[in-house]
């Protein structure tokens, strides 16, 4: 029996991905040279040229921009023209871009002198728009239903405005920036529930707004946060990039996640408990971020925290260690293939010291962990030292902000770790 | 808990060691010598206690040198009366608890033992070394206090702490500080701040300039309409101006035109034509005259032409022999270089024949052998006769050197025989050696009698005086005799026994005791003097003097005999004078001298004779050899002759000339081969050229010319004749045909004259006129008509190119109204019209690029994302370094806090606990240690109620303090708390004796509290903290 006649390998392939925050800041390490620190702080930029390579390589139908393009507050001309330089490119190699505009990037707030192409259709803020994606041999490929901010408030419920899924339209995407359910460390806009989206009946939504990559629902309705393409600071930690989606000829459907970021922001833990002096400890530090270097591949922004019970803690925390520790870090890079920058050494070692028998005490020691457990349990003791605190955040009031009770609890800890440690100096032979 | 006693497996030198007692149960003094151990013993216990330290740090870790395994064990008091044994073995691992029995311990653990006294708190407080108070000397006032007040804390760098707390908070932030770190990211932050907005700013400039652009450039195409405009209206004033002159030609022509009647015009060349035909008639005439001339002269000439047949007929002979005489000119040549070379050769060989001497003819030379072989032949030859010749000539020279040799050789020898002569007969060498040394030996032994009489003389003398010494001395005094010294005691014994019989003892007594007395006086006295008494002196001296003489004396007379028979031996009779034997050394001195003299002369004889026999010998040699040389030279000439007599040469003949002589035969002969060549050749040249001439003869007969001359000038001669004759032939042909040709010529001319004539008439008639000036007159006026027209037509199309065919009329009818004063004004006017509009088109477009630029410059500005990510990055620096300078500021307070507790909660105990260790210390002189509650200086009060400030204290005060405060702490922790074993490292080693003696006081004192282990090297130490402590245990470790 002959072969069955070839289908068509795919029918529909597109990328989905959402707050770009082109050209926003970057938290770059202090101690980062001025060539790397420029790289970094242009990286949002980087990410983007890597999405439009990647939707060229892959020939892909259609990008999906979920929002957030920009941030107009910094009212970056720049941003806005790479923006449009990428949409050109991809109507160069005959790739449509559909757009909706999300809280930071509302209508109101692109500059009127800049024309984004042909091939780029954004999508109106007064309602919902539908719009059918044609091949080359105009045959419907997809549906996409997307709408935009207006204005940079907007807290309706937008996904209640879209139209329910018709009999005749393909593949159905909505496209829309939006807070589904609750979702902390994120300001409530355009808030909706799963049940708003769900109810459309759409084959797959294309959300944007919360920057952590996340799959709110993987069932028949794929509700899909493509996550921002390049983290920005340590918050924004982790694999960073966009959805390759891809729909086959009998209706399977194949998500991709493809990394897109030029820097990977880490958190690394390293106990260094068995460390016998700051060379040792050094040694054991560079060890590690080599290791981490070889598995991510990717220059990496790291967060040093060093954790575990340490002889070495009164010589980290008091007799700058820790300084001299970043210090050479940065001067003498840990050797490996792809560069691995310290953002920041956090020493959360303790000395090794018996704590509950030097409460026990009687001496100054004693004293000394008797007042700070008394500080953290009791309000009044920990206002009298925050008392004592308060000038510098006084001063630096319009930059920083007075920790609260549970950093401030940490605080004293830390502070009597201190002291312990320092005061331990005595001792041995 | 205390430390009953120990055990050490292996630790240092320490190896299965036991100390010699058991540890006390209050005060343990371990004692020994430096180098004892008590630094390893105290290390033993700390780490007994709290374990070994990490082997990577750099101490002295104390490895067993003497064998064992690290470690041992402490037998241990606890606190709850029970013995535990505390083990350690090896490095790594914990402890080990047991009970004395060796059962394990349950629910404790090793360190509980000690209670809440870590390592720290125990090196703090419990070990009390002597660099601490040797520490408090270096110290400034300032800091003693701050040591005091941590010896009454546990012994805590508080101050340190503190101090160095408030220095890391001072970095980062001070209150109304400016330059401290958080001032510097605040103020930095603030700069990026404000370039952000100053960038912002920009960049929101960005629609308001590309609007500004959009209108501007709308601006811009207004003004250039505008501008078309004007330019225009200037186009067309300018138009009419240029077109005023034009205008102005034409009604000038105009004018003109109806001055002149109406006249066909004439066709441009009529005028031309009439001349023409003037002039071709004119010609004409000029021609025919010529012509006849030219027509007479030519029949002259040809009546004048002849011509001579003869010379034609010979025409290609002559041809023949012209190519051939170049040929026949080289031959005459050749023949007489070739005579001249003949006679040459001719010549060279006869004189060549002449230098080889009489008897050469040809003949001769042909036959002689000069072949290569024969050459080499006669080179042979002569080199082996010049070889004999050289040998010859080596060899005599080399005869003559030996010659001179053997004579000087021979010349030798005579001297060295005269010479010998000379000497005369002499002794051999030995034997005149030996007669000399005789006469030294007999010089030598006179020498020594010498001295050994002169000694003799001396000895004489000396035995001399001694006799008459013994005889003084014998004269002089004598030894008393001895008898009456026991005569006298035996009265006294009598008397004693006369008075033991009679009862008078005690008078008895006496007089027995003073005749005692005399006649211990008596013995006494002879004692002395014989003391005095040298008799037995001189006498034997006597007697080793009269021993010396004789030895001498035999001596003397022992060489004597030496002498003479030396003597004899040299052939002197008699003991000769020392000035005789000089002489008689000096004399065989010289024979000695002679005999080598002539033995040397001897051997050099010997060696020259034998030098004489073999020059002779070669000599002899030579003369063979050159006789040998001599006879070859004979051969080899022999040789030659008959050589030179084969080829009937001389036999003189020099063998050097021989390759000269055969080069010239050779040469000789070749000429005669040249010579008959060179006389043939002549034969055949003459032949030829003697028929060559019979032929030019013949011809020049054939043309009746005379033959004078060489042949060739004959031939010459002909062959121009020829051409000549030629030449005159071809121009007889020619002149007739000229003359044909004019006469053909002329017929013509004479009709083209009478058609010229008959044209002219028509021409004139056409016009009307009868005379050609009448035609010019008429043609000219026509043209100046057709002149004017045209200039009409000219102007008229001028004005019609300037104002373009639409607006001809326009400009005709506003040309016939022209004012061209007014128009000028008018026209000026519009161009600064024009002027204005094109300047404000140019600021315009600056303006346009101005505002271009702004925006390329904000397209192109990728600054704002860098500042942004600044701004972030120096807000998380400052959140982090406030964060930090919080710690620092929470754990001052928290520090503060806790010492102001201590202090006062914990401390009135602690000083009271002091005070009394200081009144000890002190010896009673201090009493009392305050520190007021309201902060103010803690002071000392004496005895007498007089306060110190702690500052003010001497630093031995000071120490005494400082060991006070410590001993209080102490206390007040074992009292409160588990006490344990104190360590002192012999502290009290710089105290006087006052002092320690108190101390020790002290140490007792507190040794009631809690054990206490005192090690020290030295006794006095010893004896006193014994004093003071009567049940202290001393551990004397030396003799380990």
């Amino acid at each position: 029996m002959p072969p069955p006649p070839q289908r068509p390998s795919r029918s529909l392939r597109f990328v989905h991905t959402a707050d770009l925050h082109l050209g926003s800041r970057v938290r770059t390490p202090p101690g980062m040279d001025r060539e790397t620190a420029a790289d970094l702080a242009g990286a949002t930029y980087s990410a983007w040229r890597e999405i439009i390579d990647l939707c060229i390589r892959e020939s892909v139908d259609f990008l999906l921009v979920a929002g957030d393009v920009y941030d107009s507050a910094d009212q970056n001309i720049r941003a806005q023209l790479q923006f449009k330089e990428g949409l050109k490119r991809l109507g160069e190699n005959g790739i449509a871009a559909y757009i909706v505009r999300g809280n930071h990037d509302p209508d109101d707030a692109w500059s009127r002198s800049i024309a984004m192409p042909e091939n780029a259709f954004i999508f109106s803020s007064q309602e919902p728009e539908v719009i059918i994606h044609r091949d080359q041999e105009d045959r419907p490929l997809a549906a996409i239903v997307g709408m935009s901010f207006a204005t940079a408030h907007i807290h309706d419920n937008l996904a209640e405005q879209f139209p329910l899924r018709e009999k005749d339209w393909p593949y159905t995407i909505g496209l829309l920036h939006c807070s589904v359910g609750r979702a902390p460390g994120h300001e409530p806009y355009a808030p909706c529930s799963i049940q708003d989206l769900r109810r459309c009946g759409y084959d797959y939504w294309a959300l944007g707004h919360i920057h952590q990559p996340t799959v709110i629902d993987d069932q028949d309705s794929r509700i899909v946060y493509a996550g921002n393409p390049q983290g920005r600071d340590m918050g924004e930690s982790g694999e960073r990039g966009c959805q390759l989606v891809t729909v086959g000829a009998d209706g399977a459907v194949e998500v991709e996640t493809v990394r897109t970021s030029r820097y990977l922001w880490k958190e690394i833990e390293i106990d260094v408990s068995g460390s016998v002096d700051l060379g040792a400890l050094e040694e054991e530090i560079r060890k590690e971020l080599a290791i981490i270097s070889e598995e991510e591949e990717v220059p990496v922004v790291g967060r040093i925290i060093l954790t575990g019970a340490t002889r070495l803690h009164r010589e980290l925390v008091a007799a700058g260690g820790l300084v001299a520790l970043e210090e050479r870090l940065i001067e003498d890079p840990p050797a490996s293939q792809y560069p691995i920058y310290p953002e920041q050494i956090i020493c959360q070692t303790v000395p090794v010291i018996d704590r509950d028998a030097i409460l026990c005490r009687d001496d100054i020691l004693g004293e000394i962990c008797r007042q700070s457990d008394l500080a953290i349990s009791n309000e009044s003791g920990r206002n009298r030292l925050r008392e004592e605190t308060s000038s510098l955040y006084q001063y630096a009031r319009a930059y920083t902000s007075k920790p609260d009770d549970e950093e401030f609890d940490a605080i004293i800890r830390e502070a009597e770790a201190l002291l312990l440690s320092q005061l331990s100096e005595g001792g041995g032979e | 808990m205390k430390i009953r006693s120990l055990y050490i497996d292996g630790f240092g030198k320490f190896h299965d060691w036991k100390p010699p007692t058991r540890f006390g149960e209050s005060l343990t003094v371990i004692f020994g010598p430096n180098e004892a151990g008590k630094t390893t013993l105290l290390a033993f216990i700390r780490r007994m206690l709290y374990g070994f330290p990490d082997g990577r740090k750099n101490l002295n870790h104390y490895p067993p040198i003497n064998g064992g395994k690290i470690g041992g064990r402490l037998e241990i008091l606890g606190e709850d009366g029970q013995e535990y044994i505390l083990s350690r073995n090896g490095v790594r691992g914990g402890p080990f608890l047991t009970y004395a029995d060796g059962t394990a311990v349950k629910g404790l653990k090793p360190l509980s033992l000690l209670g809440p006294c870590d390592q720290i708190f125990y090196e703090n407080v419990c070990a009390i070394g002597l660099d601490e108070l040797q520490e408090i000397s270096t110290l400034q006032k300032g800091e003693i206090r701050d040591r005091l007040a941590a010896a009454g804390a546990g012994n805590l760098p508080v101050r340190e702490v503190a101090n160095s707390l408030q220095r890391s908070a001072d970095e980062i932030y001070v209150i109304r500080g400016k330059k401290k770190k958080i001032n510097t990211l605040v103020n930095d932050l603030r700069d990026v701040e404000a370039k952000i907005r100053d960038v912002k700013k920009r960049q929101g400039e960005y629609d308001l300039t590309n609007e500004a652009i959009v209108r501007e450039s709308k601006a811009a195409l207004e003004e250039e309409e505008r501008r078309k405009v004007a330019e225009e209206e200037i186009a067309y004033l300018k138009g009419l101006a240029q077109a005023w002159e034009v205008f102005l030609e034409r009604e000038r022509s105009r004018d003109a035109l109806n001055t002149i009647p109406g006249i066909e015009p004439f066709p441009g060349e009529a005028l031309e034509d009439l001349s023409r035909i003037e002039a071709d008639i004119k010609r004409l005439e000029a021609e025919y005259e010529d012509l006849t001339r030219k027509h007479s002269r030519s029949k002259e000439e040809l009546e004048r032409c002849v011509v001579r047949e003869e010379v034609l007929a010979q025409a290609d002979t002559i041809r023949v022999l012209e190519r051939k005489i170049e040929h026949y000119r080289n031959q005459v040549d050749d023949l007489k270089k070739v005579r001249l070379e003949c006679e040459q050769q001719q010549a060279n060989l006869a004189s060549m024949l002449k230098s080889l001497g009489e008897g050469w003819d040809e003949g001769r030379v042909t036959r002689f052998d000069t072949s290569v072989p024969a050459q080499d032949d006669a080179k042979r030859l002569r080199n082996h006769l010049t070889r004999t010749i050289n040998d010859c000539a080596v060899q005599e020279s080399r005869l003559e050197v030996a010659e001179k040799e053997a004579a000087e050789k021979r010349e030798n020898l005579r001297g060295l025989k005269r010479r010998r002569d000379e000497i005369g007969d002499v002794a051999d060498p030995g034997t005149a050696q030996e007669r000399l040394s005789l006469a030294r030996e007999m010089q030598g032994e006179l020498q020594r009698v010498h001295e050994l009489e002169t000694r003799l003389h001396a000895i004489r003398q000396e035995e001399a005086r001694t006799a008459e010494i013994i005889r003084a001395s014998l004269r002089s005094a004598r030894a008393p005799p001895s008898w009456p010294g026991i005569l006298v005691a035996l009265s006294a014994i009598l008397v004693f026994v006369w008075g033991s019989i009679t009862g008078t003892l005690q008078i008895a007594g006496v007089i027995a005791l003073i005749l005692l007395v005399a006649a211990a006086g008596i013995f006494l006295a002879r004692r002395g003097s014989r003391g005095r008494n040298d008799t037995e002196v001189p006498a034997d001296e006597g007697e080793t003097l009269a021993d010396q003489r004789r030895e001498v004396e035999r001596e003397i007379s022992r060489r004597e005999e030496k002498i003479r028979s030396c003597a004899k031996s040299l052939g002197l009779d008699s003991l000769p004078a020392r000035t005789a034997v000089e002489d008689l050394v000096h004399t065989h001195e010289d024979a000695v001298r002679e005999a080598d003299r002539a033995s040397d002369l001897d051997k050099e004889i010997a060696r020259a004779e034998e030098l004489c026999r073999s020059a002779d010998a070669s000599l002899k040699e030579a003369r063979e050899m050159m006789n040998s040389l001599r006879s070859e030279h004979k051969k080899a000439l022999d040789a030659w002759k008959r050589w030179c007599q084969e080829r009937g040469l001389p036999e003189t003949m020099n063998p050097d000339l021989i390759p000269g002589l055969i080069a010239d035969i050779k040469q000789a002969a070749g000429l005669y081969a040249q010579i008959r060549a060179m006389k043939k050749r002549e034969e055949s040249l003459s032949v030829d050229i003697r028929s060559f001439e019979g032929e030019i003869d013949a011809v020049a007969r054939a043309c009746n010319e005379p033959l004078s001359g060489s042949p060739d000038v004959i031939l010459e001669g002909l062959i121009r004749l020829l051409h000549d004759e030629e030449e005159a032939e071809r121009r007889y042909h020619a002149l007739t045909d000229r003359l044909n040709a004019e006469r053909e010529a002329l017929e013509r001319t004479a009709a083209r004259y009478a058609a010229a004539k008959a044209d002219l008439e028509a021409v004139l008639k056409e016009r009307g006129v009868e005379t050609p000036e009448e035609y010019r007159e008429i043609e000219r006026l026509s043209r100046e008509r057709q002149k004017l027209e045209e200039s009409i037509r000219d102007a008229e199309s001028a004005i019609r190119r300037i104002s373009g065919e639409e607006r001809y009329h326009d400009f005709i009818t506003a040309l016939q109204g022209y004012d061209p004063v007014q128009m000028q004004v008018r026209l000026q006017e519009k161009e600064s019209e024009l002027q204005g509009i094109r300047e404000t088109i140019k600021d315009i477009h600056q303006r346009i690029g101005t505002l271009r630029e702004r925006c390329s410059g904000i397209e192109g500005d990728d600054e704002l994302t860098y500042l942004l990510s600044r701004e972030a990055a120096l807000k998380e620096e400052i959140s982090q370094v406030s964060r930090q300078w919080a710690v620092y500021t929470v754990a001052s307070s928290l520090l503060g806090m806790a010492v102001e507790i201590f202090e006062r909660e914990r401390q009135p105990e602690i000083l009271r606990e002091a005070q009394s260790f200081f009144t000890r210390i002190t010896g009673g002189r201090y009493t009392r240690i305050v520190k007021p509650f309201d902060g103010s200086e803690p002071y000392v009060e004496e005895a007498n109620g007089a306060t110190k400030k702690i500052d003010k204290l001497s630093r031995g005060t000071a120490e005494q303090l400082y060991l006070a405060l410590r001993f209080g702490y102490i206390r007040d922790y074992a009292t409160s708390s588990v006490p344990v074993p104190i360590i002192f490292d012999d502290v009290l080693v710089n105290f006087d004796p006052v002092r320690r003696k108190n101390a020790c006081q002290a140490i007792a004192d507190l040794a009631e509290t809690c054990q206490v282990l005192y090690f020290t090297c030295h006794p006095q130490t010893v004896e006193d903290l014994v004093e003071a402590t009567p049940d202290a245990v001393v551990m004397d470790i030396s003799g380990e």
